[in-house]
């Protein structure tokens, strides 16, 4: 299991140190470690909780990207299985530390579960996308 | 046993036996008095902290009583209350004849309806945190939110007018006057019957085995507390005789919530003594199934995303039930427990 609550401020130095080496004027040359997000479009304003699914290499940690939420993680070979409550809004959702960001179309997020504030399961995902960048 | 104990059990034999009153001691004596000043003690139940509560039956109040004994009034806006326990979320659940209700009073003694029964007597919180209440000659069952579920008819098992409580084996037991039966498929069966008659209130240890709280009328004959196997055969028939009229025993918990060897028996006389630990092979059995607090928060999220967990099969049930209640266990009811653990905030657009 990965650690979930990795602090904010860690998650943003590590999206600096990924921004100033693509400001670089040299195309690097080997693997870039780095961080790479995972982002919600949601159709609905009163998400309340979310499980879904992170695929792909070598994924090193997840990073809490809203503090007020509950993060927990869990992890079956390339896959992890993350479940976010609180006020779940469209927008950043974690982070996920990777050993080379350049190969961000390895990677995929699927929605399995919603459920609304009033912990009612939805009945249709339709509308709901995450996005891996 | 201890020195101690064994010299005092040897000295009571000596000085009853001058005075022609001597009567055959048992495991757990002797006995001291723990609290007194009540009016009918028999209802009572151990909070998570080691409290005792005793609803004194006639005169509508509960008192909470300190480990050292010391007792204060809890609530008093209960006419006669029947039967006591603590739910799955530490509240007092109080039946009560009175207005055939089933009350809940908060940790800070604030009373509220919960729902209703008519002629409640007994009060029992399940593996899965579910309620019972025994009622004239029926059981009915209600979910850890007091949603009512089913009603099972107990006649022919005896009106479970002395308590009801879950046998670590999860069994359902009843105990009427005179006998004691189990719920097995929604129907009675007999644990043990044919005892005297005023056979009151019982408790089971962690083996299953049960004590059972005799107030005799014959006056040739001594009130006590016997042990019964799990199967009903009496294994020790005077297992606590320095007690009077006894008509209820609870094992005690200590400050960490744990039940121990401690037990403690209600007198129709109003004293609550205490028995004499050394002579308990076993601590007691909880006599509330299933606690919001025991559920590991680590277990509840890896069940979720699918790691390894202890969480079983009772509490993702009692989750489900404070979540969405859909028969499954997902995020919708973890969401439910992190709010009611407090872990996060209820959102202000939640529609509950």
């Amino acid at each position: 299991m990965l650690n979930k609550r990795i602090p904010v401020a860690m998650a943003l130095a590590f999206g600096l140190m990924a921004s100033i080496a693509c400001s670089d004027d040299e195309a690097p040359t080997g693997p870039t470690a780095g961080t790479l997000s995972v982002t919600l479009t949601t159709p609905n304003m009163d998400d309340g909780a979310i499980l879904f699914e992170v695929t792909g290499p070598d994924i090193v940690s997840v990073s809490v990207t809203v503090p007020e939420h509950y993060t927990h993680v869990g992890v079956d070979g390339s896959t992890l299985t993350i479940v976010v409550v609180g006020d779940i809004e469209s927008g950043l959702l974690v982070g996920f530390d990777v050993s080379d960001t350049r190969a961000v179309d390895s990677y995929s997020a699927t929605v399995t579960q919603v459920a609304d504030r009033s912990n009612e399961l939805r009945g249709s995902l339709t509308g709901y996308d995450l996005t891996v960048e | 046993m201890s020195r101690r104990a064994a010299l005092a059990i040897a000295l009571m034999l000596a000085v009853g036996a001058v005075m022609g009153l001597a009567q055959a001691l048992g495991p757990g004596d002797p006995t001291t008095v723990f609290a007194s000043g009540f009016t009918n003690p028999c209802r009572m139940a151990f909070d998570a902290s080691g409290d005792l509560f005793v609803a004194d039956l006639g005169v509508g109040q509960i008192y909470r009583v300190t480990p050292d004994g010391t007792r204060s009034l809890f609530n008093d806006d209960i006419a006669d209350p029947r039967g006591v326990t603590f739910d799955a979320f530490g509240n007092l659940l109080v039946t009560t004849r009175t207005d055939t209700a089933v009350y809940k009073i908060s940790s800070d003694g604030q009373a509220t309806k919960f729902f209703d029964v008519f002629g409640a007597s007994g009060i029992a919180i399940g593996p899965d945190g579910s309620i019972w209440v025994a009622a004239v000659d029926s059981l009915h069952h209600f979910d850890a939110m007091g949603r009512y579920l089913e009603t099972f008819d107990v006649g022919s098992g005896g009106a479970a007018a002395f308590g009801i409580q879950f046998s670590p084996a999860g069994e359902l037991h009843m105990s009427s006057f005179a006998s004691i039966h189990k719920l097995v498929d929604g129907a009675p069966v007999p644990i043990a019957t044919g005892q005297p008659v005023q056979m009151r209130g019982f408790t089971f240890d962690v083996t299953g085995n049960f004590y059972w709280a005799y107030r005799s009328l014959d006056p040739d004959t001594v009130s006590r507390v016997k042990l019964y196997s799990r199967a009903g055969i009496v294994l020790q028939d005077s297992f606590v005789t320095q007690v009077q009229e006894p008509c209820a025993g609870r094992f005690a918990r200590d400050a960490t919530g744990a039940t121990t060897d401690r037990m403690f028996i209600a007198q129709l006389d109003g004293e609550i003594r205490e028995a004499n630990p050394e002579g308990f092979p076993f601590a007691g059995w909880p006599v509330v199934g299933l606690e919001l607090d025991q559920i590991s928060e680590i277990d509840a999220a890896d069940r979720i995303v699918g790691e390894p967990n202890d969480l079983d099969d009772n509490q993702a049930h009692f989750i489900d039930v404070i979540g969405n209640n859909d028969g499954s266990y997902d995020i919708g009811d973890f969401r439910a427990y992190l709010v009611e653990t407090g872990v996060i905030s209820p959102s202000t657009a939640a529609a509950r």
